[in-house]
């Protein structure tokens, strides 16, 4: 998923200055049309059932309900800035400014610690993430950052694995307590 | 009296007190981190109260929502960042009373409104519940169709910056709830050839994902964010003279807070701002507001808590949420295997007075944290956010997979994240969504129930009053903030 024109939005006080269409709006909008769409072809795809089983709500009935619903209100948001600038909201404060690198390289992280947490096992993915995201989140105290990612992962999966009997799986390596 | 007895017979129990309190610790710790917020404490602890038992562990998670919602106090007194949404209002006073050396004071004020706001919304609760629950005894399908539709359509006037776009998150998450098999035909919808989705979405991993993961990402972009903090020696319990000039203003918000938090889908950040701006307009110091008077802070704190209170009625009354917080408490309801609604207090009445327990003993045991541990409290906003996020980060991998064990609930909650996050940047809000999951089964068997009650015709429903008066009032939220809208522009016009 990528952004677009984060940047470009004007604030607040210059909102009518977007004109009729919030182009950021829009942009979403169009998204989530098409993934409404992408749905509804989905729903015509679901097995049919005989009238009299189905007691004539066909499966496929409701969740198109919704996504009609949905699909309304959708096409609604590039021209609700017009509503929320005269109650004094300001819609864009969040996405005013680019994606923080530092949130997409956090994401990245999330993604292959998450990608490799089956073949690490639980307590190895815990120690990889209080290991590296600290530091990845510019902590630079080496030995409080080996405390915590040594005591920390350790703790918790003694206090749930032992107390609370959940389960932790020792990955492809075997490691697990 | 029996079910009285043995509800509150939880409260005797030694392990209940220390799962209770427990409940209590994380909540005022987490309400008072900035960022941190008791939805998410409740979506993380939720899979690890599974192996608990039902009732001690929802008593948990509601003692939680309790704390959670006072914590906040703490930090939007000592650091001007409210550690959870329904304590903005309380910053506003609060901080600069403990600007001017009174932290203590402020504190102190704090405490006892949340305490009263809290003890009286719960006699609300303890009454308007199951009487609540018998009047929705007598609700048919069709009843509780349009029941759960102006619950939805709640969501238009639910915190957040926009309407619409709570709408259309609720509108997701009832859709999600479609995903699976379909009860009555056996179906496979939107499953995706993925034999795990068969029996549909689970919820810890979304909730997880919306409500932690979400936050992590957006927290990555504030780590260089300094905040002075002012220090709190003590708490100051406010005299008995200043309590009796406060008297209707702490009564005034705990009515409004209560009726707030019942309205479905209205939580402790509405109450608190109507709280704040009603303690101003019945003020005969108006100018004080903003400085650090008294009023600013019990106000909002007295009505923030009432609404936890208030939210439970029509979540278990009803099965319908008070609030984002109670939509997860609903969750872990429906996960232990109970089905929220009207018979569930009808069959096991015990249920609704342990709950009521618990909450009790949560108000009174924040009393006494606040006094011996404020200090403590404020201490952990000290945490380095860097430390603070791997940790949760860490939880949520465990709350993912524990669930059931399986990985696929990992990604799950990684996805439900990064959606979470995109949706926080564009307004859409992640309580709307959860809302709507809840929501969702009940209204598509109550909507395929009344259609073939009607035989396909959905006008015939229409005959019902009570369906009629919900319609009608589903009618006049959706329409609100074109109609206010409207008037504001008059006011305006008139004004020119």
């Amino acid at each position: 998923m990528t952004e677009q024109q984060p940047a470009s939005s004007p604030p607040l006080s210059d909102a009518r200055a977007i004109g009729l269409v919030h182009p950021v709006d829009l942009v979403v909008s169009l998204i989530i049309l098409s993934g409404v769409a992408f749905l509804f072809y989905e729903t015509t795809q679901f097995d049919e059932v005989s009238p009299i089983f189905a007691q004539n709500i066909q499966p496929s009935m409701y969740p198109q309900i919704v996504l009609t619903v949905i699909a309304i209100f959708a096409s609604l948001m590039p021209f609700e800035h017009l509503l929320l600038a005269k109650k004094g909201t300001d819609i864009d404060k969040e996405r005013r400014h680019a994606i923080h690198p530092l949130t997409l390289t956090t994401m990245a992280f999330l993604v292959a610690v998450v990608a490799a947490a089956e073949i690490l096992g639980m307590l190895l993915t815990m120690i990889v993430i209080c290991l590296l995201m600290p530091r990845l989140w510019g902590l630079r105290k080496l030995t409080h950052i080996l405390v915590f990612a040594t005591v920390f992962p350790v703790t918790v999966a003694l206090v749930f694995s032992k107390l609370l009997s959940v389960y932790f799986d020792a990955g492809i390596f075997g490691i697990a307590l | 009296m029996d079910p009285i007895i043995q509800g509150f017979s939880l409260l005797l129990e030694l392990d209940n007190i220390i799962l209770i309190t427990l409940g209590v610790l994380i909540g005022v710790m987490v309400g008072a981190l900035p960022g941190l917020s008791s939805p998410m404490a409740i979506a993380l602890l939720t899979p690890f109260t599974l192996s608990l038992e039902p009732i001690p562990a929802i008593a948990m998670l509601a003692a939680l929502y309790c704390a959670g919602t006072f914590g906040g106090s703490i930090t939007a007194i000592l650091i001007n960042a409210p550690g959870a949404p329904p304590s903005v209002a309380t910053a506003l006073d609060g901080y600069p009373m403990a600007k001017r050396g009174e932290a203590g004071r402020a504190l102190g004020l704090a405490t006892v409104a949340s305490v009263c706001g809290g003890v009286i919304s719960l006699f609300v609760f303890i009454v308007a519940a199951p009487t609540l629950a018998a009047i929705a005894l007598q609700f048919r399908p069709p009843e509780y169709f349009a029941l759960a539709v102006f619950a939805l359509s709640m969501l238009a006037a639910m915190t957040g910056k926009s309407s619409l776009r709570n709408l259309i998150a609720g509108g997701v998450g009832v859709l999600l709830a479609t995903i699976g098999i379909h009860l009555t035909t056996g179906v496979e919808r939107f499953t995706f050839n993925v034999p795990e989705l068969d029996e549909g979405i689970s919820f810890v991993p979304v909730l997880i994902g919306l409500f932690a993961m979400g936050e992590l990402l957006s927290q990555s972009s504030t780590l260089n964010k300094v905040v002075e903090q002012i220090q709190a020696k003590t708490m100051k319990l406010p005299t008995w003279a200043e309590l009796k000039s406060l008297r209707n203003c702490i009564l005034r918000s705990s009515g409004i807070g209560t009726f707030i938090g019942i309205l479905p889908a209205e939580g402790s950040t509405v109450a608190a701002i109507v709280g704040y701006n009603e303690a101003k307009r019945f003020s005969s110091k108006k100018e004080e507001f903003g400085t650090g008077t008294p009023e600013g802070i019990v106000g909002p704190e007295a009505a923030n808590n009432a609404a936890a209170g208030g939210a439970m009625v029509p979540t278990l009354a009803l099965g319908i949420p008070g609030s984002g917080s109670t939509a997860l408490i609903l969750a872990a309801l429906i996960m232990h295997g109970f089905r929220p609604g009207p018979y569930l207090l009808n069959e096991t009445p015990e249920f609704l007075y342990a709950i009521f327990g618990a909450m009790l003993f949560a108000n009174f045991a924040f009393l006494a944290i606040g006094l011996v541990g404020a200090k403590f409290f404020s201490l952990v906003t000290l945490v380095p956010k860097q430390l603070l996020w791997p940790s949760v980060f860490t939880f949520a991998v465990i709350g993912a997979y524990s669930s059931s064990s399986s990985f696929v609930d990992v990604y799950v909650m990684l996805i439900a994240g990064l959606i979470g996050f995109f949706m926080n940047r564009h307004g859409f809000g992640a309580a709307p969504l959860v809302m709507g999951l809840i929501l969702g089964k009940l209204v598509e068997e109550s909507f395929s129930q009344s259609m073939i009650i009607y035989d396909n015709d959905f006008l015939a429903m229409i005959e019902s009053p009570i369906v009629l008066f919900f319609f009608a009032l589903t009618l006049l939220n959706l329409s609100a903030p074109f109609w206010t809208g409207f008037k504001n522009r008059k006011k305006q016009n008139a004004a020119a």
